[in-house]
């Protein structure tokens, strides 16, 4: 089983999106699929078209209390494929502050997925991470066997890549975990913009051949398929944002493979 | 974009970025014991793919109590961060000032996200809810939302443009906590 936590702590840089197509995208090739939404926002869990406000147990509810609330008991199946949910909550939000006196504050998610994993087997866990890089981010991170970071191609995406090395660096030194790098994700490209390009060949510059070669392009339908609580791969096959979401899922089952 | 004016461009962005460090991300990061991983014994077999997670119909659900909770404690929040921005703002502090105005963004963009019309907050009676047809403010991420922001009324006269922009730039790269 493989952990991907989906992590920038700047916002709107489509890792809800992204969490979610790519999520779709390798349970419909049949691999047993949970989403998890670790974002206050819970973004992910309406898109997947369930409204978190309306749900009296969730992710903050395991977080807090995982005897009385365990993860197992929090997930649903959605879109009638191998892609499953544990859905997010916007009490998420005070849920850091609330964890803050516990020693295992940050392996509070880890803990739940190790035991979920000893009733049920999942082949890819996709966490879409809060956009900030406090506790929730770091129960991502300490969960997580890998990273992928979703980026636009805007000079402050070094900015914020760098805070998140420094504060990996950082859990380090409290911390016992074990991480590596899927990949960096361009996002939000346009296409014909020069700046986008030249930005983009620095990022590939700096991480070589851990940026993904697939590109994910601005597309409205992404936009629609998330009013409609489907992902872009289920909503419009046909559309670029599917295509570019379905070339990245080959691209990361062929990563996993290697 | 002119020639000359990429290079130059390509020029300042290659300067900027080498003041970074990306090595954990790209090398990844291990303090796992290798050895007592492998001695500790290994969790029961997980069991193949079971149909019984219950689907989307059968989640439970529950009455607004926790949306007028969440607000709540939202409101609240923004409230002790905009006190504490404000108090930063006074001592000009660059950094304890873009911290606290990163807190109060990310619970603007929480309250945005279920609320932004301010009408549920009014409703539910919040701290801090915006009045009858205002809505919550905006998350400040450039100086020009920065501008517009009722935030800008807590700088204080002796404060510069500069200022205002540096707590702005250290806002969006400051972590949560």
């Amino acid at each position: 089983m493989r952990v991907v936590a989906v992590v920038n702590q700047k916002g709107g840089v489509a890792k809800t999106t992204t969490a979610a197509n790519l999520g779709a995208c390798i349970a419909e090739r049949g691999f047993r699929t949970l989403l998890v939404d670790l974002d206050p926002q819970a973004n992910l869990t309406v898109g997947m078209g369930i409204p978190w406000y309306e749900l009296d147990s969730a992710l903050h509810t395991v977080l807090l209390d995982p005897d009385e609330t365990p993860l197992r008991s929090i997930i649903t199946q959605v879109h009638d494929i191998p892609l499953y949910l544990a859905p997010g909550h916007l009490d998420l939000a005070h849920t850091e502050a609330l964890m803050m006196p516990h020693a295992d504050k940050a392996y509070r998610l880890r803990n739940a997925i190790e035991d979920l994993t000893r009733s049920e087997s999942f082949d890819w866990v996709f966490i879409d991470c809060p956009p900030s890089l406090g506790t929730l981010t770091q129960n991502a991170i300490v969960a997580a066997s890998h990273l992928l970071i979703p980026t636009e191609p805007k000079f402050y995406a070094f900015a914020g890549m760098d805070s998140l090395n420094k504060m990996i660096v950082a859990l380090t030194k409290s911390l016992r975990f074990r991480v590596e790098l899927l990949g960096v994700l361009l996002t939000m490209f346009e296409r014909g913009t020069r700046l986008h390009t030249m930005i983009a060949a620095e990022i590939r510059e700096r991480f070589g051949d851990k940026v993904f070669q697939t590109v994910i392009y601005k597309n409205v339908r992404v936009s629609e398929s998330e009013v409609e609580g489907k992902p872009i791969a289920l909503f419009d096959r046909r559309a670029p944002g599917a295509q570019n979401y379905e070339a990245l899922a080959e691209e990361v089952l062929l990563r996993a493979a290697g | 974009m002119r020639q000359d004016r990429a290079a130059s461009l390509r020029e300042r962005l290659r300067k900027g970025v080498s003041n970074f460090e990306f090595d954990a991300l790209i090398e990844g990061v291990s303090n796992v014991d290798e050895d007592a991983a492998e001695k500790a014994p290994a969790p029961p077999a997980a069991t193949p793919a079971k149909p019984d997670l219950r689907p989307a119909s059968q989640v439970r659900t529950a009455d607004s109590e926790g949306l007028r909770a969440a607000l709540n404690t939202l409101g609240d929040r923004l409230l002790q961060e905009a006190g504490k921005l404000a108090a930063a703002f006074r001592a000009l502090d660059v950094d304890e000032s873009g911290y606290h105005l990163a807190r109060i963004n990310q619970v603007l963009e929480l309250l945005h996200a279920v609320d932004p019309s301010g009408e549920l907050a009014r409703k539910h009676g919040t701290v801090a809810a915006p009045p009858t047809g205002v809505r919550w403010p905006k998350p400040v991420w450039c100086l020009y939302d920065f501008a517009e922001s009722p935030l800008s009324g807590l700088v204080p006269v002796e404060a510069d443009d500069l200022f205002c922009a540096a707590v702005v730039a250290t806002a969006a790269v400051a972590p949560e906590s």
